[in-house]
């Protein structure tokens, strides 16, 4: 069988996905060890979101092995896989599966986490307008969906593993370089990278920055939420 | 006879009362102090953020404050039983802390130590070892939270 040698994974999706590592290894670090502070959690939050916003907009309009439409895990695909007779490139019909999975959690992870507070100095950005009911309870959804996502992490590295030692596959190059040898029939069934690229990206960079913005800016919430003024005495009145 | 039985009952009655009363009370105490001491710890907090209008004065008046609820012998206020009661509302204290007495202890006298220190470090007006000292003191809170504190109460 003939091997051509194709870009697998674009750059903005090898970014998106080492950043990925990058941001959540900061936000476990920054509530579970005191090696860095708190307070960097709520911008590991911010960025996590980011990404996570910027990934579901690349899945739509990014190219070929980006997209959900091209990896998406339908049950054909999957049948087809353990049968040995899968051949595609990009995600494999699991791997596709841990994809979406791991990508859920994290918009999950997003969803409670800014509504969640620790009642001490760490504030999701939309807690204030919870009620305190609602905020613990993201609260403790927020650690219990941190343990689910730990578990896929975990399987996630040993999966690559596997790959590695036993099917003689290394997935963790191609991540790196982007580049990837696969057999040419299977390049075949790639569908074009299609036009305008940088605009697609733009695109995408946009939605993401916008929505975080409206997420976790409380200028961007005086737009829809107005709160009515707090009676503070000034300090300069109260004397006692 | 009748009267015995009424007396009996009213006896009992205010027996249950009087063993209702202390854990209600130390909880309700309890979550007063720690509601003070987050008050005054979001004033402190507002004030470092917004360095423009940091008024150290309010720094010091917060710190002292925490110091004094620190130093005011909350310990009493954790008696067998009172993980279960309902004081304002019900304790989100975990059973766990009765369980390992030598870790809750160590976590509290934590609190208390950073509450000093902090203190200390407020009235000096030295606004880096203030953030720095914040912080460890916050981080007191938050391993006493992570290990005897209910996230969410149902």
């Amino acid at each position: 069988m003939q091997d051509t040698t194709i870009k697998v994974w674009d750059l903005p999706l090898r970014l998106f996905h080492w950043l990925l590592v990058i941001t959540v290894t900061i936000s476990y670090l920054s509530v579970k060890t005191d090696w860095l502070d708190v307070d960097i959690h709520w911008y590991a939050g911010l960025s996590i979101t980011f990404l996570v916003l910027f990934r579901l907009s690349w899945g739509i309009v990014g190219t070929h092995t980006a997209r959900f439409t091209q990896f998406f895990p339908t049950p054909r695909k999957l049948l087809n896989y353990f049968k040995s007779s899968w051949q595609g490139v990009g995600h494999t019909p699991t791997g596709a599966l841990s994809v979406i999975a791991l990508l859920l959690l994290l918009a999950g992870m997003v969803a409670t986490g800014v509504i969640a507070s620790d009642d001490i100095t760490l504030q999701g950005p939309l807690a204030k307008y919870a009620d305190e009911a609602l905020s613990d309870q993201m609260s403790e959804l927020h650690s219990l969906l941190f343990n689910v996502l730990l578990g896929l992490i975990v399987l996630h590295v040993l999966a690559i593993v596997f790959y590695g030692l036993f099917k003689k596959d290394n997935l963790l190059k191609p991540m790196i370089s982007g580049k990837k040898s696969v057999p040419l029939a299977a390049s075949l069934t790639l569908p074009p990278i299609g036009k305008r690229l940088g605009w697609r990206l733009l695109f995408s960079v946009i939605t993401a920055g916008a929505l975080t913005w409206l997420l976790f800016s409380p200028q961007a919430h005086t737009f829809f939420y107005q709160p009515p003024p707090a009676p503070v005495v000034p300090a300069s009145q109260h004397a006692w | 006879m009748k009267i015995q039985t009424i007396l009996c009952a009213f006896l009992m009655l205010q027996g249950a009362a009087a063993s209702a009363g202390p854990i209600e009370d130390q909880i309700k105490f309890r979550q007063s102090a720690y509601s003070f001491i987050g008050w005054n710890t979001n004033k402190i907090k507002t004030q470092l953020d917004n360095p423009d209008t940091l008024s150290k004065e309010e720094i010091v008046a917060a710190a002292n404050a925490i110091a004094a609820a620190a130093n005011s012998g909350l310990g009493a206020l954790y008696g067998p039983g009172t993980d279960k009661g309902e004081g304002w509302k019900k304790s989100r204290l975990k059973s766990e802390f009765f369980e390992k007495p030598e870790e809750a202890k160590k976590a509290a006298l934590q609190f208390n130590l950073e509450a000093n220190e902090f203190a200390k470090v407020a009235a000096t007006g030295d606004v880096g070892q203030i953030k720095a000292k914040f912080g460890k003191l916050t981080q007191s809170c938050k391993s006493c939270h992570d290990s005897f504190r209910e996230k969410d109460v149902k």
